[in-house]
């Protein structure tokens, strides 16, 4: 492993400035609304960046006999210069400047993939991040450049066995997926409520490709994600499918960007939330059709379930349009569980809890299924239990 | 074969353009100074609680920022904008003694035409001031009281003095701020305990003067059980100096009462139409919102409905249509604050020829709107590529106990319905016809007849040739 001077000794610098600065502003609007609700931007005052140190522990797990003719290599392997080529996203929402810079420079995990065209993974390859004492911080960057006409899927786990350990993470993953390429990105956070989260992800997608997201975010203290999808070719197409769960004191904030380029161009936001005890979220979602982006659709629909009167929750579901012929929609709905559903599940022999559990999980359950890894599934499904039944 | 659009056309502004010559009596210098507001303070024989306020508001508009968000306000010079400007005249309450030219104006406009048909009362304000007050007898044997702000202050300091900048503080934002220093003119509304108002009274705003500013301040109180529909309807006539109107409306809507207001708003293309508009709506109260924005270069206008009390409802109609060089930044804001409130908005926008639409929005619900319901739908059409349309709507929530549904569209109009109108007999053009009108008609069947024929003139389609 080259773990380079350079690349020490830039991220310490970065590191070191954003140690003085205490007052962060994440997920920072692009269009801006009235100041008073404090919406615009997550807003952490007296934040405590870490110290950050090597991840010494394996985290890379994929059939090698499937990847041989791709390029996979651990980043840090790699010669910081060829990774300059793929600095591009100038206009890309991410969680912050200066988060993305400390990932683009001061990494200390991820990958990079290069996939021939027309090579089909099926199989994907999958990063574990255990977050623990002997490493407890993660920053991440992950680039994939799909070749025309190629199939892979990225499958990342960020989790603590340990409830109290205090850990970070930051990370940004970068997907040009080209023309007719379609990649997946599969992201399954649950981290103790001790943890910190932040992720920026974008993507570029050329003609006829498609990028589908998924993330599922069960846990940390604060959890702030943003994903930038590009589409940029005709017929391109960039779908997110969100769970989360928020409870405790924890707060979160999400922000998701579709822009439309491409002529034909299609998009899906499907987000499925539970606010549970006095949890916080926001989520602000903008499918924004570009001039030119003619014949394109866009669609969002977030469901919010409320489970105490102690939550609270803020939607600000952009639809920016400067394009006559698209046909752009959003949704959000805000409630508690149905008593009607509750009632029945309970006249069954369901106590509250698991009636409660098993609305939850019909809920998610079509996010969840798009998690290829059948252990994961199981841990989200064992975690929901022991979040809304058991405690 | 080159497809040829359909044309939309623009609003006719002929009536609206109309100008006369500048003969007010007085005018403030340009520019915003302690100095000014004294001046309007005397020129107005402020009580000295009303001095205080203004020069108060000042201190506030001068240490607060401009709108971080939103429209580019850079065009708006304060430094150029004549803040009070009184007309040649003393109010009247008989048109035959408005002076010939301001009386022209507001014929034109059809407000003594519409007063004599079918309102019970009517304002007019030329400039900063009212030329014209009336109330029909029977009104004012039911002891409604309909007058303008500066005779309400005078004569009814127990009834305004409370209320007066509460519900909208200068602390509120800049423009409230400029507001409460400089406001003139506007109409002070009191609706007594169970008197039901059947016909609607109205208002009309007409800024003449280039280069000046409309601040008209707007108090309306519906007491107990009452209920009243009132109308404001605003234009201006187009000169190459920019304008502004930030204009205030306070609503309180006691327990039971209710209050319609419905407004057309069509001011000319170089007016900065920074208006704020608010109810506060007891128990039981019902607000209603019908609002068309049809004019001015710049709009930031989000009426708010503040459901505070127990079981009260709000009901937004809104409709924004957008021409070339408009920006219109249009919305409403509920917030629920007591049990058992409802809401219910509807949002449509149309944009052409490069204006710019917004739709913003708020939707809150505090801890105590327990079993708060509320529904929100916005829906934009755009009739070419040039324009803009978004949609930036905030949903809000503080209690588990809600049921809050919001959803938006956005797009053209759509081929299938098109297609099927046609296979119904109808041609094309026929056919786009109707679905603009259908768009609109959720607004049009709100207004005032002559409101709704004025509202369908205004957006008149012009069709010609095939549509793509």
């Amino acid at each position: 492993m080259i773990d380079n001077k350079e690349n020490l000794s830039k991220r310490k610098n970065i590191i070191s400035k954003l140690k003085d600065k205490k007052d962060f502003r994440l997920n920072e609007a692009y269009v801006p609304t009235w100041k008073h609700l404090g919406l615009n931007n997550f807003h952490i005052k007296d934040y405590n960046f870490p110290e950050i140190n090597e991840y010494n522990a394996d985290y890379m797990d994929f059939k090698a006999e499937d990847f041989k003719n791709v390029y996979l290599k651990d980043i840090r392997e790699i010669d910081g210069k060829s990774l300059t080529g793929y600095s591009s996203f100038k206009d890309a929402t991410s969680v912050s400047k200066d988060f993305v810079r400390l990932a683009e420079n001061g990494f200390n995990s991820g990958v990079f993939l290069k996939i021939p065209e027309n090579k089909i993974l099926n199989s994907p390859i999958r990063l574990n991040f255990n977050l623990n004492s002997q490493n407890p911080s993660v920053i991440d960057q992950n680039i994939i450049v799909a070749g025309p006409n190629s199939k892979i899927t990225l499958v990342v786990d960020y989790y603590t066995e340990d409830g109290d350990m205090e850990v970070f993470h930051n990370g940004l993953t970068k997907v040009f997926a080209g023309s007719g390429s379609e990649v997946n990105v599969v992201k399954v956070q649950r981290m103790n409520n001790r943890a910190s989260h932040f992720d920026s992800n974008m993507a570029e997608v050329e003609d006829g490709a498609k990028v589908n997201w998924v993330t599922v975010e069960m846990g940390s203290k604060i959890n702030v994600t943003n994903y930038n999808s590009d589409l940029k070719g005709q017929r391109s197409s960039a779908d997110i499918y969100s769970a989360y769960l928020v409870d405790g004191d924890r707060k979160q904030d999400l922000y998701y960007t579709t822009n439309h380029f491409g002529k034909e161009s299609t998009s899906n936001m499907i987000i499925e939330g539970v606010l549970k005890d006095r949890a916080k979220k926001v989520f602000k979602g903008n499918i924004d059709f570009k001039m030119g982006s003619s014949k394109s659709k866009g669609a969002q629909a977030e469901e919010v379930l409320l489970l105490d009167p102690t939550v609270k929750t803020d939607t600000i579901p952009m639809l920016l349009c400067q394009e006559e012929d698209v046909d752009g929609q959003h949704a959000a709905s805000v409630g508690k569980i149905d008593e009607n559903q509750l009632f029945y599940l309970m006249s069954r022999g369901f106590d509250y809890g698991e009636a409660e559990k098993l609305i939850i999980e019909a809920r998610f359950s079509p996010i969840f299924d798009r998690v290829p890894a059948e252990n994961l599934r199981k841990f989200l499904s064992e975690e929901l239990r022991r979040r809304i039944v058991n405690e | 074969m080159e497809k040829e659009k359909t044309r939309i056309e623009d609003i006719k502004r002929n009536i609206y353009d109309m100008k006369n010559k500048d003969e007010s009596s007085y005018k403030t210098s340009s520019g915003l100074t302690k100095e000014i507001i004294e001046e309007i303070s005397d020129e107005k024989n402020d009580p000295d609680w009303m001095r205080e306020f203004r020069l108060k508001s000042l201190e506030i508009y001068n240490k607060m920022p401009m709108p971080s968000w939103g429209p580019d306000l850079s065009g708006l010079d304060m430094n150029n904008i004549v803040t009070y400007v009184r007309p040649n005249t003393n109010m009247k309450h008989d048109w035959n003694d408005v002076p010939k030219d301001i009386k022209k104006t507001f014929d034109l406009l059809g407000i003594p035409k519409a007063e004599h048909e079918s309102l019970a009362g009517v304002g007019a304000q030329y400039d900063s001031e009212i030329v014209y007050h009336n109330v029909s007898d029977e009104l004012k044997k039911q002891g409604v009281l309909y007058m303008d702000m500066e005779t309400a202050i005078r004569e009814h300091e127990d009834l305004v003095r409370p209320l007066f900048m509460k519900l909208v503080p200068p602390t509120d934002h800049k423009f409230a701020a400029l507001h409460g220093a400089v406001w003139s003119g506007g109409s002070f509304v009191y609706v007594p305990e169970g008197v039901q108002v059947k016909i609607p009274i109205q208002s009309y705003f007409r800024l003449n003067a280039p280069g000046a500013g409309q601040f008209e301040h707007t108090l309306i109180v519906v007491e107990k059980g009452a209920s009243i529909h009132y109308i404001e309807g605003c234009s201006a006539p187009k000169y190459y100096v920019n304008n502004l109107h930030a204009g205030c409306v306070e609503c309180y809507i006691r327990e039971g009462a209710s209050l319609k207001y419905s407004t057309i708003e069509n001011w000319s293309r170089n007016m900065y139409n920074l208006n704020t508009k608010r109810a506060l709506v007891d128990k039981n109260a019902h607000v209603e919102w019908v609002t068309g924005s049809f004019g001015s270069k710049v709009s930031m206008l989000y009426p708010m409905s503040i459901l505070k009390g127990e079981g009260a409802r709000c009901d937004f109609t809104g409709i924004t249509f957008a021409g070339a060089g408009q920006y219109l930044d249009t919305g409403s804001k509920v917030v629920h604050a007591a049990p058992n409130t409802t809401s219910v908005v509807n949002s449509k926008s149309i944009s052409k020829d490069g204006g710019v639409s917004i739709y913003r929005g708020l939707l809150g619900s505090t801890k105590n709107a327990v079993n708060a319901k509320s529904s929100v739908s916005c829906e934009s059409l755009m009739l070419d590529s040039k324009s803009r349309s978004d949609t930036i709507p905030i949903v809000s929530a503080a209690n588990n106990n809600v049921d809050i549904g919001h959803e938006a569209k956005i797009g053209r109009i759509s081929d299938d319905a098109i297609f099927y109108l046609m296979s119904r007999g109808l041609t094309e053009e026929e056919a786009r016809e109707m679905i603009v009108t259908g768009f609109v008609e959720p607004v049009a069947k709100e207004l005032p007849l002559e409101y709704a024929v004025e509202m369908n003139n205004l957006i008149k389609l012009e069709l010609k040739g095939t549509i793509g």
